[in-house]
């Protein structure tokens, strides 16, 4: 029965081919439209580091002192290097790594210079944000502490630098510094950079060269994002209790671990006379929230096309309520000769569903196209203009659905009418 | 009342057109809010020949930072390039985006003030973005003097405490009053004669506020360890054979140094990329305007239509009985203006709502004059889409009407 209903709406929907394309149309541009917002939010918001990120955590401390804390204004959640020096200390037992993201430059293999984007970090790096490598190795404690110039690269610098034979332990100058390639990342980049300063470095291109903290440090090599320091004036040593700069993150396998972590950390709190209750370890989740990435004009924008969508939807209501009533007389006669009203029924959102499916297509086409357009524009980060295969399939099935929910009214009407031989006596 | 009493028989579709006149009039108040938003930085004024000054920008690497011997240089080259009828460089340039700030007062008077007060928020002090150039810099970035004159190289090579103002932040400092010749206060003991005035064109990042074309030039070689070069090149000339010279030219004079290709364009280009975001937002929420009314247009032409076709009869009765071709068009336009105008009000609240619970500052410049605007254009095109439909019934024949199944 079911077949014979959708031969009949394949039949119907030709010869009232132009209503139809018009609702296909109408529904679709709006669904469309507001996929792409809806696509762009997602991909601001979406997990980075999805199966790691529930056991990802960001200690995070109030280091100002006391004058700028009263003065107000958030605090970055950067630490000192004593103060993550401690905390890496005291937390051995879990696999942690504190970090900064800077810049260097190096020289390409026709021998001009260009500026890469640097990690320094300590070597917990690659464990706990899970990079994997594809050749070579991450640096060892030692190595690290003892700023040894190693740096591991990622693969596309490797094709930049080293066009000529192996990269492994090629001497690269960086600022002037030699250092010896250990490794080569497989690709990896996270979107948003959950790892880096934010909200700055959200939406960055990917690292390029990971480097011994220790050791960019001693070379005084240049540190991109926020970092505060107080005092009396003067040049604030880097590595002092009075410059703010690393990012501290920890791997917490369980919520006993947790526990414990954050009574280690208020417990350093309170020993460095630092507010215990601004001592707080974030969920990655929960920390990205908490940055507020997505800007307010993508937020502004989001609105609109959910009023686009609304005043498309209603219209396309409005244009199937004209055309279903149109119907009145054929339904009564339908009715008339036996059908049933769950026929009726079944036969009308039928056909609405169909309209509903050539709408999806319509959505999905605006969505690809729109998504093409706005990577074209270049206004927003181009990690953030992926079409998804989810959202295109989102946008048929949100088609579909307010077509249906657009046809459930005037088709309801249609079919719960009373006596439908007085119908076609009385229908004009 | 007989429009009323009749629509009590089409309720469903006169809600609807109430429903999507006040989403229409929503979306119209709150895309103009954005527009407005964005376009008052898209208004910015940029020097002119835009297209013909082609910058590019050279940074040091840690430990290398270039001499002024070097600039010269480097500045003797580029003004050596065919094409190339002048060159300057500086540590900024307008719609770069970067810019140092610095505090100046117009009197000494002032700038005790500002000192004792602990903020430069005071009678007689501005804090103006301070472009550091050489000479020639003005006219390398098209930009005429209009009173006094440009600084010598003497004053560039010696750092002599001279100072240019635009037009704008001279109006600001010394109201209607000669600038030129008048002392600036950058600091109670860094006082600078005012040597020139140039136009007010937008300076490094303009936001959208007066204060965009308040800005001045120090003359000197741009600190730091990066700079912009600036190339005013005949017309006719296109990237390649400025741009690409120049960085071949100044990588032959220091291979070390870095030149971005990428931000190598020129000022017209730097505009554009400024504005980029801007530009997008103003087309996109434009369109998407443009896109809403289409719709309800065609959506309020189909309901209109039915609801004409149903009539047929009444209307045919009606004219039989003495109606003219106008009174049966304009029951059908009151009959509309009487559903989208309470629309249009519903969706002014419901903007107001959204404005309010959003928080959103891009939305929140709204007023009475562009609720109007939106209104208007959210009636006049409901008017629009349903007289082609109401049309058409005043103008056919009482008895055709009559015959109507």
């Amino acid at each position: 029965m079911i077949g014979y209903y959708a031969l009949l709406a394949l039949r119907r929907l030709r010869q009232n081919a132009m209503a139809y394309a018009v609702v296909a149309l109408v529904l679709g541009a709006g669904v469309g439209c507001t996929m792409i917002m809806h696509s762009i939010v997602r991909q601001i918001t979406h997990d980075p580091a999805p199966g790691r990120s529930g056991f990802l955590y960001r200690p995070a401390l109030d280091v100002r002192p006391e004058a700028q804390r009263r003065a107000g204004g958030e605090a970055s959640g950067n630490l000192t290097w004593p103060d993550a020096r401690q905390l890496l200390d005291a937390g051995r037992q879990w696999p942690q790594v504190a970090m900064a993201g800077g810049r260097a430059a190096i020289k390409d293999a026709s021998g001009r210079p260009f500026n890469v984007r640097a990690r320094y970090a300590t070597d917990g790096v690659f464990t706990v944000l899970g990079i994997a490598l594809e050749q070579g190795r991450g640096w060892t404690r030692a190595e690290g502490e003892g700023a040894q110039r190693v740096a591991v690269v990622s693969a596309p610098l490797m094709a930049r630098v080293c066009s000529s034979g192996p990269c492994l332990d090629r001497i690269i100058e960086l600022d002037g510094h030699s250092y010896r390639i250990i490794g080569v990342t497989k690709p990896w980049h996270p979107v948003p950079m959950y790892h880096a300063d934010l909200p700055g470095s959200a939406f960055a291109e990917p690292d390029e060269v990971f480097l011994p903290l220790a050791a960019a440090v001693a070379d005084d090599l240049v540190v991109d994002g926020s970092v505060s320091a107080w005092g009396d004036g003067g040049d604030t040593p880097r590595l002092g209790p009075t410059m703010a700069w690393l990012q501290l993150w920890s791997w917490l396998p369980t919520s006993d671990d947790v526990r414990h972590y954050e009574q280690m950390l208020r417990t350093h709190a309170v020993s460095r006379d630092l507010p215990a209750d601004q001592a707080k370890v974030w969920k990655m989740g929960d920390w990205l929230d908490l940055q507020g990435l997505v800007p307010p004009d993508t937020r502004v924008q989001l609105w609109l096309s959910y009023l686009l969508l609304a005043v498309c939807v209603t219209n396309a209501g409005a244009l199937l309520y004209l055309t279903l009533d149109r119907r009145r007389h054929e339904m009564a006669i339908r009715r008339a000769i036996g059908a049933r009203r769950v026929d009726v029924l079944v036969q009308l959102l039928l056909e609405a569903a169909v309209a509903g499916a050539l709408s999806g297509v319509v959505a999905i086409v605006v969505y690809v196209g729109g998504m093409e357009f706005v990577r074209s524009s270049r206004v927003v980060a181009s990690t953030l203009t992926v079409v998804e295969p989810v959202t295109a399939g989102l946008a048929l099935l949100i088609g579909v659905a307010a077509a249906l929910a657009c046809a459930a009214v005037p088709a309801l009407r249609l079919c719960t009418r009373q006596v439908a031989v007085q119908q076609i006596a009385t229908s004009p | 009342m007989l429009i009323l009493k009749a629509l009590r028989h089409y309720l469903p579709g006169a809600l609807l057109l109430t429903t999507q006149a006040a989403l229409a009039c929503a979306v119209c108040i709150l895309s103009i809010s954005v527009i407005r938003d964005s376009q008052s930085r898209l208004g910015a004024r940029v020097s002119g020949d835009a297209e013909r000054i082609w910058i590019v920008h050279a940074a040091d690497p840690v430990g290398k930072k270039a001499s002024p011997e070097t600039i010269r240089e480097d500045l003797a080259l580029l003004s050596s390039l065919a094409g190339v009828q002048g060159a300057a460089a500086a540590d900024a340039i307008p719609f770069g985006g970067r810019s140092r700030r610095f505090g100046l007062c117009n009197s000494a008077k002032a700038m005790e003030d500002a000192i004792s007060a602990g903020s430069i928020e005071v009678t007689g002090c501005q804090q103006p973005p301070i472009i550091t150039a050489t000479e020639r810099w003005l006219p390398s970035m098209g930009i005429p003097v209009m009173q006094g004159r440009d600084a010598d190289p003497t004053e560039v090579a010696t750092g002599a405490r001279v100072i240019l103002l635009s037009q704008a932040l001279a109006r600001v400092l010394y109201a209607d009053e000669p600038a030129v010749g008048r002392q600036v206060y950058l600091g109670p003991d860094d006082v600078r004669t005012v040597i020139g005035v140039f136009d007010a064109v937008a300076g490094p990042a303009p936001t959208g506020s007066d204060a965009d074309v308040q800005w001045a030039i120090q003359p000197g070689y741009p600190g730091g360890s990066q700079r912009y070069f600036a190339m005013h090149a005949r017309s006719g000339l296109g990237r390649q054979e400025v741009v690409d010279g120049a960085i071949e030219g100044l990588y032959g004079l220091e291979a070390y140094r870095m030149l971005d290709p990428e931000k190598a364009r020129s000022l017209a280009e730097y505009r554009d990329e400024f504005l980029r975001a801007d530009t997008f937002k103003a087309r996109l929420l434009g369109s998407m305007t443009v896109l809403v009314l289409v719709i309800m247009m065609v959506g309020v032409s189909g309901m209109v239509g039915s609801w004409v076709n149903r009539r047929r009869r009444a209307i045919g009765i009606r004219r039989a009985l003495g109606a003219r071709q106008r009174d049966i068009l304009s029951y059908f336009l009151v009959e509309n203006l009487l559903l989208s105008a309470p629309g249009a009000l519903l969706g002014l609240a419901l903007a107001a709502a959204i404005t309010h619970f959003s928080r959103f500052e891009a939305l929140s410049s709204w007023g009475a004059g562009t609720a109007a605007v939106a209104v208007s254009v959210v009636m006049a095109t409901n008017v629009l889409a349903c007289l082609q439909p109401s049309l058409r019934a005043a103008r056919q024949e009482p008895l055709e009407l009559l015959r109507a199944r």
